[in-house]
């Protein structure tokens, strides 16, 4: 059930491409903070985090984002005013240096006084370590500084709900340390709906996990509680284990199994991604992605 | 065909639309388009923003890089500021084709750059965008003017700069096109489901004018006068080579313009819905265009038009006439600075002739008339009469415009070879000189009527004094012969812009002339001074001539109908 007063807010949401169901009956609600959405690839997050950034409209169900109604039309611009949204393929005006694309969004913004907005502009691109490159062209910037250049744009005007859609991919360590700062520095006052494929992001930053799979929440509570549910379930190995759901060769030439561990067995510590595995049972789904691609284009709220 | 093609066009259109129409409406919570509370002042630094977009944008830049060269093209030949004016707007209409392209693109950017969906998540609701994109627009019309001000400039200033003064209300229609190029490529971005559209636009805007809007042309096929015309976006001007000839309604055609341009933008912003904003600026647009648009094709008075009747059958009304050396030349106002450049090809042309020439005819008169037949502006020979405005046509034979005389006229533009810069120093209007002088018709009449003087000296005389007295007459002369001739006789089959001579000369006459003017102009005058009567003798003939200076020849058949 909705938890009143939630920064985001959702019941019984439910979308579907087609034939292809992304979302099933959804409920959940999101606070201050950060919370990582874990799921294979088409499990659904990103269909969850449009509806929320108000780029599409569930099929049914209701969407609450900052006690706003998304569905009307006011309701969308209020909350597009107080919203940082990456999307999961963000394009980007490459001939544009990052200072003058992150500007242009911050017009769209509505943030209009000049000299206030150019200083907000250098302040999230200070923020995101682009501070040496802002005036170069984007096309001559390397892929993971672009997406920092889209990360600076979601930035502007220190949203109250910043929705990220696999923003750390293609960072490097150092980068993605920096990442970090930077989103768990938001989180102190606002929310944070961060999907990846990066366990230890999530164990870095999430106060709260929910896992994803074929539309429906298999999982929803903090990592440490889902790292629990692995303990006892993971243990090494001199080979591998036919009966393990997952196992694989580790540097030290030990094997890392998960699943139920035969009696006698060497348990080991379990980590995140043991938990995560172990909850989607160890299967990379790699169903009709496409589908949820498709939600960039008709069903979407503009 | 342009039906078919069009046809096609518009299947392919309403196919795509109705595609974009075919998503599941019912799923769709539309864009956010008019909202209360809407922000306005994002408009103006957005439209900054897209400014740099369309003038850095590669189609504007080519359009920019191409308008210097149209401005020259379409004015290098302009002797006065209603041809240059109505010009250097023709030169900024590839500039609007340029910049309807680069505006639709720049309105498709964030679809074409997948950054669509980051866009769609900020909160500038679609009309601000679009209202954005149209102020936009201001920066290539700024950039148009900046051009066209620095060519008006340089066509004031430059030694033979066109007589009398700018036409802004002509120039402005130029600008005016550049702004409606802007609105045509955010409304074609905004309903139409593809960037393609915008070249199809472009293309569009070709046809529309080309075909449906010159009346000139198919399917109307109506006169250059007919004031339907300025129901286009750029109307020509009329062949009749004289402002007084011809209602142009300048202002009224600019306000028309900007009529259309505020009406496209309306179209542009009711993409969004039509809300209050835009439904007063399509009201306030469709008013303007058919208001403007009937005061612009509305015929002219009956006083205007018997102004022109009498304008054009009873010059001297109207022709003001100055004496010089005892000729009296006569031009109609706007051309009395005409005058010098006709005595630069009379006066040396009555000087070549012996002193008889001129003394035993009555006093020469040099009287402007318009030519029979005229050049438009696609250098196409047309009727002059029929590019008067209908009323005035209906009023005028050709025997009233064009009554035999026996006086020279030159026309309202210099003459010149077909569509061609080659100057010829006058010499159409030396020949009518010396023509008077031997006694034949210096100019044609009625209905572009001219007699034969074949084999008769009288015509060679004609056609070697007029070579004779200005520069390179002996190659114009050539040149004439070798592009004028058809079969026998000089007959001008192939000129958009023949001469105004009275005559069809003969080849053989013409070649006559041309070995004459090998020998001394002064041992031809010595020998037609002895005895000038019997030179200028209708039945003196070629061959007669021809043994006086001991040319040998075949001879030439007479076959005259001149006087």
């Amino acid at each position: 059930m909705p938890v009143t007063g939630a920064t985001v807010e959702l019941s019984n949401v439910s979308k579907s491409y087609g034939s292809t169901r992304a979302l099933d009956g959804i409920s959940a609600s999101f606070e201050r903070g950060v919370t990582g959405l874990l799921g294979p690839n088409g499990a659904g997050k990103t269909s969850l985090l449009r509806i929320v950034a108000t780029v599409l409209a569930p099929d049914a169900g209701t969407v609450r984002v900052l006690s706003e109604d998304p569905a009307e039309v006011r309701g969308r611009l209020s909350i597009r005013m107080r919203l940082g949204y990456f999307p999961q393929e963000p394009g980007c005006y490459a001939n544009l240096t990052p200072f003058d694309f992150v500007d242009y969004v911050a017009i769209l913004k509505h943030m209009t006084r000049r000299r206030a907005r150019r200083d907000e502009v250098r302040r999230v691109l200070t923020q995101v370590g682009l501070e040496a490159e802002m005036h170069q062209r984007i096309k001559s910037l390397s892929g993971g500084m672009r997406r920092r250049v889209i990360l600076a744009q979601a930035l502007l005007g220190d949203p109250e709900l910043l929705v990220l859609d696999e923003p750390a991919s293609g960072l490097d360590p150092e980068q993605r340390m920096r990442f970090r700062e930077t989103v768990s520095a938001v989180a102190e006052h606002h929310t944070v709906l961060l999907s990846t494929h990066q366990t230890d992001d999530v164990s870095a930053l999430c106060q709260r996990v929910v896992v994803i799979d074929d539309g429906r929440i298999l999982h929803d509570e903090t990592p440490e509680a889902l790292v629990e549910r692995a303990r006892g379930r993971v243990w090494l190995a001199d080979a591998a284990d036919p009966g393990a759901h997952v196992s694989w060769r580790t540097g030290t030439g030990q094997h890392r199994l998960i699943g139920d561990p035969p009696p006698g067995a060497t348990l080991a510590e379990p980590a995140l991604e043991d938990a995560y595995l172990l909850l989607i049972g160890g299967h990379g789904r790699e169903p009709d992605s496409a589908a949820e691609d498709r939600g960039t284009g008709a069903n979407r709220w503009s | 065909m342009e039906l078919i093609v069009i046809a096609v066009v518009g299947v392919l259109i309403f196919v795509r639309l109705s595609r974009r129409r075919g998503a599941d409406p019912g799923a769709l919570h539309g864009p956010v388009g008019w909202s209360v509370g809407t922000d306005w002042g994002v408009v103006m630094p957005l439209a900054r923003a897209d400014a740099r977009f369309v003038l850095t944008h590669p189609a504007f830049v080519v359009g920019v890089v191409l308008t210097p060269l149209m401005l020259y093209w379409s004015t290098s030949t302009a002797t006065d500021w209603r041809e240059a004016s109505t010009g250097t707007a023709l030169a900024l209409v590839p500039l609007g084709w340029f910049t309807i392209v680069a505006t639709n693109l720049v309105a498709w950017r964030p679809r074409r750059t997948d950054s669509e969906e980051l866009f769609a998540a900020l909160p500038a609701p679609g009309p601000v965008r679009t209202a954005a994109l149209l102020a936009a627009g201001a920066a290539p019309v700024i950039v148009a003017a900046v051009i066209t001000a620095g060519w008006v400039s340089y066509l004031a200033t430059k030694d033979d700069s066109p007589t009398g003064s700018p036409e802004w209300a002509e120039i402005a229609a130029g600008l005016a096109i550049v702004a409606g190029s802007v609105c045509v490529g955010v409304a074609v971005a905004r309903w139409l489901p593809s960037p393609g559209f915008g070249v199809v636009a472009a293309v569009a805007t070709i046809v529309i004018q080309a075909r449906f809007l010159d009346v000139t042309t198919w399917p109307w096929d109506r006169g250059e006068g007919d004031p339907l015309r300025f129901l286009g976006f750029l109307a020509d001007r009329a062949s009749v080579e004289d402002s007084y000839l011809e209602i142009r309604p300048a202002a009224w055609h600019l306000l028309y313009l900007v009529g259309l341009v505020v009406l496209m933008a309306g179209v542009a912003l009711a993409r969004d819905g039509v809300r209050r904003q835009a439904a007063v600026l399509l009201a306030f647009a469709s008013l303007t265009v058919v208001v403007a648009g009937w005061q612009q094709t509305r015929p002219a008075s009956a006083a205007q038009e018997a102004e022109m009747v009498s304008y054009l059958t009873d010059p001297e009304s109207h022709q003001l006439c100055e004496e010089w050396a005892g000729v009296s030349y006569c031009a109609y106002p706007g051309f009395v600075a005409d005058i010098a450049t006709w005595r630069k090809a009379v006066e040396p042309t009555l000087a070549m002739l012996p002193p008889p020439a001129v003394d035993r005819r009555a006093p020469l008169t040099v009287r402007q008339r318009p030519a029979i037949i005229v050049s438009n502006e696609d250098c196409v020979p047309v009727r002059f009469d029929g590019s008067l405005p209908p009323g005035v046509l209906e009023r005028v034979s050709p025997a009233a415009l064009w009554p035999v005389d026996g006086l020279v006229h030159p026309a309202f533009s210099e003459e010149s070879f077909p569509c061609s810069e080659r100057e010829v120093h006058g010499y159409f209007l030396a020949v009518q000189t010396s023509a008077w002088a031997v006694g034949l018709p210096p100019a044609p009449h009625g209905d572009n009527q001219r007699c034969t003087a074949d084999g008769q000296a009288r015509s060679v005389i004609a056609l070697w004094a007029g070579a004779a007295a200005v520069p390179d007459g002996g190659r114009t002369l050539g040149d004439v012969v070798a592009e004028g001739s058809v079969g026998p006789s000089i007959v001008f089959a192939e000129w958009d812009d023949p001469p105004m001579w009275g005559v069809d000369y003969a080849v053989a006459d013409a070649q006559l002339a041309l070995t004459l003017l090998e020998r001394p102009a002064a041992e031809v005058q010595a020998v037609l001074g002895r005895d000038w009567n019997h030179w200028i003798d209708p039945h003196t003939s070629t061959s007669e001539l021809a043994e006086q200076f001991a040319i040998e020849r075949s001879g030439t058949a007479t076959a005259s109908t001149c006087p």
